[in-house]
């Protein structure tokens, strides 16, 4: 479904990403791992349009991405749920939500999409009117990941969804993810500081450090394998 | 107290003018970091088609919004598309960047119509210029009626425009958060063209409704613009509410200054004002 190949990107002078390839199959939960500064962060911003990558190529559903603007590759339906969520602070959840469905084939659906959202994430149907800016965490979170999903993706990327939240919600989002990815089957490409958590959840994983990839197994391998775990991940 | 009411109204009605002259330019700035100091200018260039279109073919200044607006329209996304776009891609200081050259092109601006149609002052004369109402012994200029009228028209649909529509909550959308807005499948160009179609538009009906009331010549962008500035730093940097609001203060500061102090001081007092807010409440009076 998504095929990146040898994908490379520096910012001005430093290298980020090197000779990087990826793969994640239709309805396939994937994790991408590594430590700060790893270059998860810059490889999904590669991948959604909004950095353009020096070297190689990204498919999508064997359609290049690589020269297309951002709202071209969400309206192919792959879609980035950022780091830092990147809302629209002052405007309220419904419209942040709206948002999410801009593009005309998303729009068509929007009265459904907005239904099922608010039954992910019953919290968010009784904050409808209430601005983005005001809300807490976690419900951030919750809007960025649904706004994500009014788009109708095939394929959902997310950025550290989990990041300050507390474990228990950490949790219930990862699982709500987890279930997104079976009951529709949503290709998901997960970025995660929960790496045991990431692992229990998807099928496979990949390694990110200093910018190349160094290493790709399934999720049982790495939790089988106690030197595995501590080689790549510290755990 | 007849004249406090007076002066009141007059203030207001200017001031609703005012408005809608900083209104387009805070939207500009608010949208895509660019301060475009050449938004008065471009609000006299439709004063002079609304000037020429009265002396040459009779046409009433109201009835010639139904051209300028269109085409200012069309020239703000032209004016997105060959000089702040490519700037915007040369430069990471993109607010002193569009200062420089904005300021570039008011001058030349300035210039090109002194040279086209003389730096003659120019006045609209219709069949209502000079006609006013008396309501309650308040007298009402029907010119500055109608200039209101057109500024709060313009301000509504601007403002009912970004808050309800889809294309205007991109607008918005852009303007809090690009990076959100591009993953939102939001074309981060075409909104941004359609804020500068929105800023000139709005501009142009401003440069109309000062041409019904003031006279006005090549000069007259760097006073209009002073007002367009003040309004943004009053009301907050791509409010709409909160230029309706700056623009009627502003008004009613001026109107009502005249009866205390000579006229030549009024702008004065404005600026002293605008020093003493910026202390008090740098982000504008609503703050976004
Ligand atoms: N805008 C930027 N300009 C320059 N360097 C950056 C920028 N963003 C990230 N980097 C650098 O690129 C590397 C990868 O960062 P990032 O992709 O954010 O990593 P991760 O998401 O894995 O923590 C880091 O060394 C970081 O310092
Ligand atoms: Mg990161």
């Amino acid at each position: 479904m998504l095929e990146v190949r040898d994908l490379s990107f520096r910012y001005d002078a430093q290298p980020a990403i090197v000779d990087v390839s990826l793969a994640v199959q239709q309805g396939e939960f994937v994790a991408l791992l590594g430590s700060n500064g790893a270059g998860k962060t810059t490889l999904l911003r590669i991948i959604s349009g909004l950095l353009r990558p020096a070297s190689g190529t990204i498919a999508f559903d064997g359609q290049r991405l690589d020269s297309l603007q951002p709202h071209r590759i969400c309206d192919l339906g792959l879609v980035h749920v950022p780091e830092g969520r990147q809302l629209f602070p002052s405007m309220t959840v419904r419209e942040n939500l709206e948002l999410g469905a801009y593009l005309p084939a998303a729009r068509r659906h929007l009265a459904a999409s907005l239904e099922y959202v608010i039954h992910l994430f019953p919290k968010l149907g009784a904050r409808l009117g209430q601005l983005v800016g005001t809300l807490s965490g976690g419900e951030q979170q919750m809007v960025a990941i649904g706004r994500g999903l009014m788009a109708g993706p095939r394929l959902l990327m997310l950025d550290e969804p989990t990041l300050g939240l507390s474990p228990a919600l950490a949790t219930e989002i990862l699982h709500t993810v987890r279930q997104l990815n079976k009951e529709r089957s949503l290709g998901v490409l997960l970025v995660s500081q929960d790496v045991v958590q990431a692992l229990q959840l998807a099928h496979s994983a990949y390694v990110l450090q200093n910018g190349r990839m160094v290493r790709h197994g399934t999720a049982e391998e790495f939790l089988g394998d106690e030197s595995l775990r501590q080689a790549y991940l510290g755990i | 107290m007849y004249q406090v009411t007076q002066s009141l109204v007059s203030g207001i009605l200017t001031g609703g003018i005012f408005a809608l002259l900083g209104v387009g330019f805070s939207l500009t700035w608010g949208v895509t970091r660019a301060i475009n100091v050449a938004h008065a200018a471009f609000a006299v260039i439709a004063a002079y088609v609304a000037y020429w279109l009265l002396q040459m073919f009779h046409v009433d200044p109201l009835l010639a919004l139904v051209l300028i607006v269109p085409l200012m329209f069309s020239l703000g996304v032209a004016f997105h598309r060959t000089l702040i776009k490519p700037t915007g891609e040369r430069t990471h200081d993109l607010e002193l960047a569009s200062m420089m050259l904005t300021f570039g092109l008011a001058a030349a601006i300035e210039n090109g119509i002194a040279y086209v149609w003389s730096p003659d002052p120019r006045v609209i004369n219709t069949v209502y210029t000079g006609k006013a109402l008396s309501i309650a012994g308040i007298s009402m200029p029907i010119a500055h009626i109608l200039g209101f009228g057109l500024a709060l028209a313009t301000i509504a649909a601007l403002y009912f425009y970004l808050e309800r529509t889809f294309t205007g909550k991109a607008v918005r959308a852009v303007w809090q958060n690009r990076v959100g807005a591009a993953l939102c499948g939001i074309d981060l160009e075409r909104v941004t063209s359609i804020t500068y179609g929105l800023a000139l538009a709005s501009a142009g009906v401003a440069g109309v409704a000062m041409a019904l009331i003031y006279t006005f010549d090549p000069a007259t962008q760097f006073s209009w613009l002073i007002y367009a500035f003040l309004v943004v730093i009053f009301g907050g940097v791509g409010s709409v509410l909160g230029s309706l609001l700056a623009g009627l203060f502003i008004g009613i500061v001026l109107g009502l200054s005249g009866l205390l102090i000579p006229f030549a001081w009024s702008n004065l007092l404005l600026f002293a004002m605008l020093i003493a807010f910026l202390f008090w409440r740098p982000t504008g009076l609503l703050r976004r």
